[in-house]
C-alpha cells in the first residue's frame, strides 16, 4: 500500500473535487496536516492518497464581503496565525482571534487551518464555539455544485459532519455585525489557558444602555459537539450583566453541559465547575468590549 | 515525487516518497540532524524549523507540502563559522543539558526575534510554548533568548 500512495496537487477546487472522487473513499483531503500527518506517522491512518488543499488560492481568502461593508469571509485554508494577526478578525469578531491564539504551540498556530479545525470535528476544536456564537454559515462545494449550511447543522457528532464524499469546505461566512456587537472566548487548559481545551465558552452580544441583547453562548469540550446553550441565552437577554446575573448564567451553562465520563482531560464534575467562571468571564469580556466599541464610536 | 527545497540558503532538487515528512527528508536525505525526531506528532517542538520564516514542526508537514519553500534549520543559524547570538547565549547561560530540545528551541526563538526584536519575558515564554525541555532548563533558555535579543539589537546600532 505504501508504494501506491499518491499525493495529488490540484490547481483549483474543482480539480481537487475530481481528484478526490477518483481516489475514492480511502483517499482524503489534506489541509495544514497537523492532525493527519501525526496519525500517518503513528501508523493509525494509511490513506491511499491525499489531495492537497492548502495552496488553493480560492480557499485562502480573508476579506469583507461587498467591498468592505459586508460580513466576513474566512477561507478554509486561512491559518490560525493569519486569524490571530489580521485586523479583520478584531472588533465584533474578536472571539475568533482569542480562540486561534489560545492554541498552545506557535508551530500549530502557524500550520493549522480554520477549515481543518472545523472539519476534523474534535469536540474541543477551539474555533467552533466562537463560530457558533457568531452564527457562522459554511460554503461547501462538491461534484453536484455548491451549497450553504449553518455551522450548527454541519456538526453531527464527534469527528462527524455533513460533508459528503468529495465535498470541500470553501469558506466560513459571518453576517455583517450590528454596531457595538462584540464577542469573546475563554477556555480552561493546563497552561495559562493555552493547549487543548478542558472546557471553553464563547459569548457574543450587544450592550445597549447597560443591558445585554442578542446574547449567544456556545460551549466546547463539554458536549459531544460544541453547541449553543439556549437556557443561558434566554436568561441573560435584556439583563444588566452584574456579578449575580453572570453567576446564574454560568450555572445554567454548567447544568446544560453533557461532559463525557471517560474524558482524559477532566472529570464531568470539574468540567461543570469550570464552566461557571468561564461563562462569567466570556460574557463580561464581550460586554466590556461592546462598551469600549460604543465609546470609541461616539468619539 | 520530485520537489525543490531551499534549505539554509542552498537549493536542492530531491526525489522524495510522498508520505515522508519534511523532518525525515532533512535528516535522512540532507543529513541535517539538528532537527530531532522525538514525539513525531507535533507535541514537543524538537523538530522545529523555519518555513518561510515561520516556526513549524517538521514532523507534521510532508516534504511535498513544503515544496518550493525556504527552510531554515538550526544548522543555518551560524554564519561563516560564527555562532548566532542565540547559540552563544545558550552556551553562556548553560541553556543546554542533553541538547535534544536545543535545535527546536533555537529555531523557535529565531522566529520570535526576527519578528519582535524586543520581546518581554512573557512573549519569550509564549513563543517557546510549543517546545518541551525534559532537562527542565526553561529559566536558562528564556534568559538566553532575552540576552540574545539585547545582543542582536546592539549589533544593529
Amino acid at each position: 500500500m505504501r508504494e501506491a500512495f499518491e499525493y495529488l496537487i490540484p490547481s483549483c477546487v474543482d480539480e481537487a473535487i475530481v481528484l478526490r472522487r477518483q481516489i475514492g473513499e480511502r483517499g482524503c483531503f489534506i489541509a495544514g496536516g497537523t492532525e493527519i500527518v501525526p496519525r500517518m506517522n503513528r501508523g493509525e491512518f494509511a490513506p491511499i492518497g491525499l489531495v492537497e488543499l492548502s495552496r488553493l488560492q480560492e480557499l485562502c481568502v480573508l476579506d469583507h464581503e461587498d467591498g468592505g461593508h459586508g460580513g466576513l469571509r474566512i477561507g478554509a485554508m486561512i491559518t490560525h496565525a493569519e486569524v490571530e494577526r489580521s485586523p479583520l478578525t478584531k472588533g465584533p469578531w474578536q472571539a475568533l482571534s482569542d480562540a486561534s491564539s489560545s492554541i498552545r504551540s506557535p508551530q500549530a498556530i502557524n500550520q493549522g487551518t480554520i477549515g481543518g479545525n472545523i472539519v476534523f470535528g474534535v469536540p474541543s476544536a477551539d474555533l467552533v464555539p466562537p463560530f457558533l456564537a457568531l452564527e457562522a454559515n459554511l460554503r461547501l462545494k462538491g461534484a453536484n455544485g455548491e451549497r450553504r449550511l449553518p455551522l450548527r447543522d454541519f456538526l453531527v457528532g464527534p469527528y462527524r459532519n455533513q460533508l459528503q464524499d468529495g465535498e470541500v469546505l470553501i469558506e466560513v461566512r459571518l453576517s455583517k455585525a450590528d454596531e457595538n456587537f462584540a464577542s469573546a472566548f475563554c477556555k480552561a487548559a493546563k497552561y495559562r489557558g493555552l493547549g487543548l481545551a478542558i472546557a471553553s465558552v464563547a459569548a457574543a452580544l450587544t450592550l445597549r444602555e447597560g443591558r445585554v441583547h442578542d446574547v449567544r453562548i456556545a460551549i466546547g469540550a463539554a458536549t459531544p459537539v460544541p453547541r449553543r446553550i439556549a437556557e443561558a441565552e434566554a436568561f441573560l437577554e435584556g439583563k444588566v450583566p452584574d456579578e449575580r446575573v453572570l453567576r446564574e448564567a454560568g450555572h445554567l451553562v454548567a447544568a446544560a453541559a453533557e461532559p463525557r465520563e471517560d474524558s482524559i482531560r477532566a472529570s464531568p464534575f470539574y468540567k461543570r465547575k469550570v464552566l461557571v467562571p468561564l461563562t462569567e468571564r466570556a460574557v463580561a469580556s464581550a460586554a466590556a468590549r461592546s462598551r469600549a466599541q460604543s465609546s470609541e464610536g461616539n468619539k | 515525487m520530485k520537489i525543490a527545497l531551499t534549505v539554509n540558503g542552498k537549493a536542492h532538487r530531491l526525489d522524495v516518497s510522498p508520505d515522508t515528512t519534511l523532518l525525515m527528508v532533512l535528516r535522512d536525505e540532507l543529513r541535517l540532524i539538528g532537527a530531532k525526531r522525538a514525539c513525531d506528532g507535533g507535541e514537543c517542538g524538537a523538530c522545529t524549523v523555519l518555513v518561510e520564516g515561520q516556526a513549524i514542526s517538521s514532523c507534521t508537514i510532508l516534504a511535498v507540502a513544503a515544496r518550493d519553500r525556504q527552510i531554515v534549520t538550526v544548522e543555518g543559524l551560524a554564519k561563516d563559522g560564527n555562532l548566532h547570538p542565540l547559540q552563544k547565549a545558550f552556551i553562556d547561560h548553560g541553556a543546554l543539558q542533553c541538547g535534544y530540545c536545543a535545535g527546536g528551541m533555537l529555531t523557535a526563538a529565531k522566529a520570535l526575534l526576527d519578528r519582535n526584536p524586543t520581546p518581554s519575558r512573557d512573549q519569550v515564554k509564549r513563543a517557546l510554548a510549543g517546545n518541551l525541555c525534559r532537562c527542565a532548563g526553561y529559566q536558562e533558555i528564556i534568559d538566553a533568548v532575552l540576552d540574545a535579543a539585547d545582543t542582536l539589537r546592539g549589533d544593529l546600532r
